[in-house]
């Protein structure tokens, strides 16, 4: 690694990109290349925190918590909240692989 | 290059294996995982992943999960943790899915399957629990939309991951009827393969015989039968033994198995496990098992199909292909056992429980819980043919009036006035008419043609309008024309 920022490739914003399914203009992806950079240079201020003791997961509850497997409706509907909905499906732009 | 035409390659074979749970609720909400409820009918916040929500595990999901981790011999993780895989697609409203990553709930276990007559160990690699995501259907009215069914987004999953342990599309197929086998007997799933309660994703790759670096591997989805896994990877196995022999390499990625042209395609190309960001799920804690609440479900195990099929070779003397055909299926096993305790001989028994019956349950596609008769019926049947009282032609009657209607073979019997002739002197006469009909045939098997011989037991059958006992004709026939 270089000693100043950490840089990112125009390449791998794309792919982050693509993975969002999001389309980028060339001058979003400079401006996100240059924030991701930051970003990522925060975690050096992180990892100098000395965390070696420290469980890498915890809630504060380590009791079992479950639910009993008892079915019933909701009484949130779909149409109580969402307008794009047709014959009980909600309709979203076309998605296809 | 010479001799890369006559190139042996050797198949490795992967299956992840996802099988829906037969639980009431969901994985995380309350919603009924019901088959076929109008589209979001069985839809919540918590579901549709709305804002301000959290996940409560469903405890039986846990307990599912434990049965079969103990099933096939996997260590359990007594604290497990739920990890999210990020991806958007309209299928999870969420934009990531709840599964398990760096720390399933089993790990390293085995199953073992029979592979030409003699056992063979496939390892489990690991068992975790995670979401199934919704519908989308893309054959709407607006061809510019997408349309979204949330019913079986949330309903609880559990993924099987074996070790490439399967060398050809038969022993992939034999082994995922073993895990559909063991989920049902189990009772976790009820193992529906119309309604997509098993799918498999198969990863397969090839490399030159005697080898041992694992070739680059594709992997094939969407298959979710018994014949299609076999299929699909002997279509895939050609497809790259084609491509290796070409000297083109193998492209690691995902296609999709297309039963209608019995080919796969590429769906998209293979995104590598950390381009879907997995880290450990904030919203839940983690699982954690008690120790007494392991020891109570392995005691509620119940016997599984290979300590069944065992006990059935060596207490009922069945062979061990009999005994592993039978006990493929809880339900059928039981139903012979059932015909057995009620004083039927254990092969006949399994002879017809695999033969007639499930020919007939096949055709109708039922199984042996809708049956109009009971265990008892059957073996009357059965008791009817080893007394001599029917003939095996008639049994085939009576058990079609026994499946059709539920009466019991004895009084069908009676009423049809089937029963066999098995009075020597009626035969006799019988067969002295026949013999003096037909001179010529009587010359013929005299003079060493003995095939004649199967003319005449017709001859005498159909004089007794099928009612002869064949055993006593041939006894009689051969006296008389020695």
């Amino acid at each position: 690694m270089n000693d100043g920022k950490p840089v990112f490739s125009l390449e791998e914003i794309e792919k982050i990109a693509d993975l969002a399914k999001l389309e980028l203009t060339q001058a979003e992806k400079e401006v996100f290349s240059g924030q991701f950079a930051e970003i990522l240079d925060y975690f050096r201020t992180i990892e100098s925190v000395a965390t070696d003791d420290i469980p890498a997961y915890a809630t504060g509850d380590s009791s079992p918590h479950f639910r009993q497997d008892v079915a019933e409706n909701s009484p949130v509907s779909p149409e109580s909240f969402s307008e794009f909905l047709e014959n009980g499906h909600f309709k979203v732009p076309r998605v296809i692989e | 290059m010479s001799g890369q035409s006559q190139m042996e390659f050797e198949t490795v074979i992967g299956l992840e294996i996802h099988t829906q749970l037969a639980t009431q609720s969901k994985m995380f909400c309350r919603c009924s995982t019901e088959f076929a409820a109008p589209p979001n009918a069985n839809a919540c916040p918590v579901c549709m992943g709305l804002p301000g929500v959290l996940p409560v595990l469903n405890h039986r999901v846990v307990e599912f999960a434990v049965r079969l981790g103990l099933a096939t011999h996997c260590k359990i993780r007594l604290d497990s943790q739920f990890a999210r895989k990020n991806y958007f697609y309209p299928d999870l409203p969420k934009a990531y899915q709840i599964s398990q990553f760096d720390r399933p709930i089993c790990e390293n276990g085995w199953v073992e399957i029979q592979v030409d007559g003699n056992p063979k160990r496939i390892g489990i690699t690991r068992i975790h629990m995670e979401e199934d995501a919704g519908k989308l259907v893309h054959e709407g009215a607006d061809r510019r939309a997408t349309y979204v069914d949330l019913n079986r987004a949330g309903v609880p999953l559990l993924e099987i991951v074996s070790e490439p342990d399967l060398s050809s599309p038969d022993e992939a197929k034999t082994y995922m009827e073993k895990i559909h086998s063991l989920v049902t007997y189990l009772e976790v799933s009820n193992g529906d393969m119309e309604k997509g309660n098993m799918r498999a994703d198969a990863n397969i790759s090839l490399r030159p015989a005697g080898t041992r670096e694992l070739g680059t591997r594709t992997e094939t989805k969407n298959i979710n039968s018994f014949r299609f896994v076999r299929e699909a990877l002997a279509y895939e196995i050609e497809r790259q033994r084609e491509e290796l022999l070409a000297g083109r390499p193998i492209v690691q990625e995902t296609r999709l198995w297309n039963p209608a042209s019995k080919s796969t395609f590429v769906m998209r190309s293979k995104e590598e496990a950390h381009d879907y960001r997995y880290f450990p799920e904030p919203d839940l804690p983690l699982v954690t098992i008690e120790a007494s609440w392991l020891k109570e479900i392995e005691a509620t195990l119940p016997e599984l199909p290979d300590a069944k099929a065992q006990r059935f070779r060596e207490q009922l003397g069945l062979s061990a292909h009999d005994a592993d055909l039978l006990v493929a299926d809880r339900r059928t096993a039981e139903f012979f056992e059932a015909v057995v305790q009620e004083g039927a001989d254990p092969k006949r028994a399994a002879n017809w429980v695999m033969g007639d019956l499930a020919a007939k349950l096949n055709e109708d596609k039922t199984t042996v819980t809708d049956l109009k008769f009971a265990a008892g019926g059957l073996a009357e049947l059965i008791a009817l043919i080893g007394e001599g009282t029917i003939s095996g032609r008639m049994a085939k009657t009576v058990f079609d009036a026994l499946y059709e209607t539920g009466q019991s073979p004895r009084n069908f019997v009676r009423e049809k006035g089937l029963s066999q002739e098995s009075d020597t002197g009626a035969l006799e006469e019988m067969i002295d008419q026949v013999l003096s009909d037909n001179p010529h045939q009587v010359a013929q098997y005299r003079g060493g043609k003995q095939k004649v011989f199967g003319f005449f037991v017709g001859q005498v059958m159909k004089a007794s309008g099928g009612r002869a006992n064949p055993a006593i004709v041939n006894g009689l026939l051969k006296k008389k024309l020695a």
